[in-house]
């Protein structure tokens, strides 16, 4: 118990921790609009960033209503598209293990 | 720009608002409040188990959420049954469960009771909807599931009324599909900021009862149980870094263009 409070617990945070300097690094970096996409991509992570802190209801009344519409709306159509394809790519795989057309994991073609 | 000047940027908008106590309002999400009804309208020394599905790493993200939640559950005298479907989850579980537990003056194995770690969570999540001493005949202090006042009478789902799973990665979509889908138990979720993205399709098609996302969903949490923790306390500190970063990406654009304008 002391080893995990006092080593893994705290060893797993810094290097976790890590992240927000190498995320902020990579932002300045990376976050370029380039295409109308790239464009659009970054500002709905600009409104998204400020709705979910407190900061954005101070800069406007409207970010953290357009934040919670971009995660209840576009956002979560993607994220359903995904699950179901994954859901959908599941079945047929299970299928094809079962009836032996998928052979691959017993180390055949 | 030198990545050093990025990093001492992000040190001090973290620790600043952290050291000098910035407090900001905060308004409450429809998610928040979902979870927060589920609980609020159970009666007293009804069941709800809380599942501690998550690592060590995520643990500032992750303990107010848990926190909070307990603190409203002890509040109103529910019967409290954790336990952790990943191993890091177990000790941090346990000792949350506990503080928090004694907060309230609350009895453990009458009023709360952890119950450890058991590996093969899909196993663990359906045994538990058939017979739940069988997955759990002792509790992490082995003590006999069989004997103690507040697991005895506990056969399966059916005397459980809320699940809560305080996770980091994909577990709850494994509540949500076995617990909530074959055995129709309300399911709700407090996950990091990162992993509620992907939970949102849940919570549109009401498989899960509300969701408590991030350091944000905390702070809103600790606003409607009015007890103050360290999600409001962090709050400061998360706005000023994501003000930071996105003037950094400002910075970077113009930096970007302009440099385009001078080479045509």
């Amino acid at each position: 118990m002391w080893v995990f409070d006092h080593l893994q617990v705290p060893m797993q945070s810094t290097m976790f921790s890590l992240l927000a300097f190498f995320v902020a690094s990579a932002a300045y970096r990376g976050f370029r609009a380039r295409t109308k996409e790239a464009t659009l991509l970054l500002l709905s992570a600009a409104i998204v960033m400020l709705g979910r802190v407190p900061i954005g209801n101070m800069i406007h009344s409207a970010i953290p209503d357009l934040s919670d519409w971009i995660l209840n709306y576009p956002s979560m159509a993607a994220r359903r598209g995904i699950i179901i394809g994954i859901g959908l790519g599941t079945i047929s795989t299970s299928l094809r293990i079962i009836l032996g057309i998928e052979r691959t994991y017993l180390g055949r073609e | 720009m030198d990545r050093r000047i990025i990093f001492v940027l992000i040190a001090f908008s973290v620790a600043f608002p952290l050291v000098f106590k910035i407090g900001l309002p905060n308004k409450v999400t429809e998610e928040v409040k979902n979870v927060y009804n589920a609980i609020n309208i159970l009666d007293s020394g009804t069941v709800v188990l809380v599942s501690f599905d998550h690592e060590a790493s995520s643990l500032p993200e992750v303990k107010p959420m848990a926190e909070a939640i307990l603190r409203h559950c002890f509040s109103k005298k529910l019967k409290v049954i954790s336990l952790a479907l990943l191993a890091e989850g177990t000790v941090i579980g346990d000792e949350i469960t506990r503080n928090v537990g004694s907060e309230y003056n609350r009895e453990y194995g009458k009023d709360y009771v952890f119950l450890g770690f058991r590996p093969q969570y899909t196993a663990a999540i359906l045994g538990m909807g058939e017979d739940f001493h069988r997955v759990f005949p002792q509790d992490y202090k082995g003590n006999s599931t069989f004997e103690l006042e507040i697991t005895k009478n506990i056969k399966n789902y059916d005397d459980i009324y809320l699940i809560i799973s305080v996770a980091d990665g994909d577990l709850p979509s494994y509540w949500i599909n076995y617990a909530g889908a074959r055995y129709h138990k309300k399911i709700a979720i407090a996950v990091t900021a990162v992993m509620a993205t992907s939970y949102y399709p849940y919570l549109s098609s009401n498989q899960i009862s509300g969701m408590v996302g991030g350091l944000k969903g905390a702070a809103e949490y600790e606003i409607l149980i009015k007890k103050p923790g360290m999600g409001g306390k962090g709050m400061g500190a998360q706005s000023v870094a994501h003000a930071v970063i996105l003037a950094l990406v400002i910075l970077g654009n113009i930096s970007y263009f302009w440099r385009e304008k001078k080479k045509r």
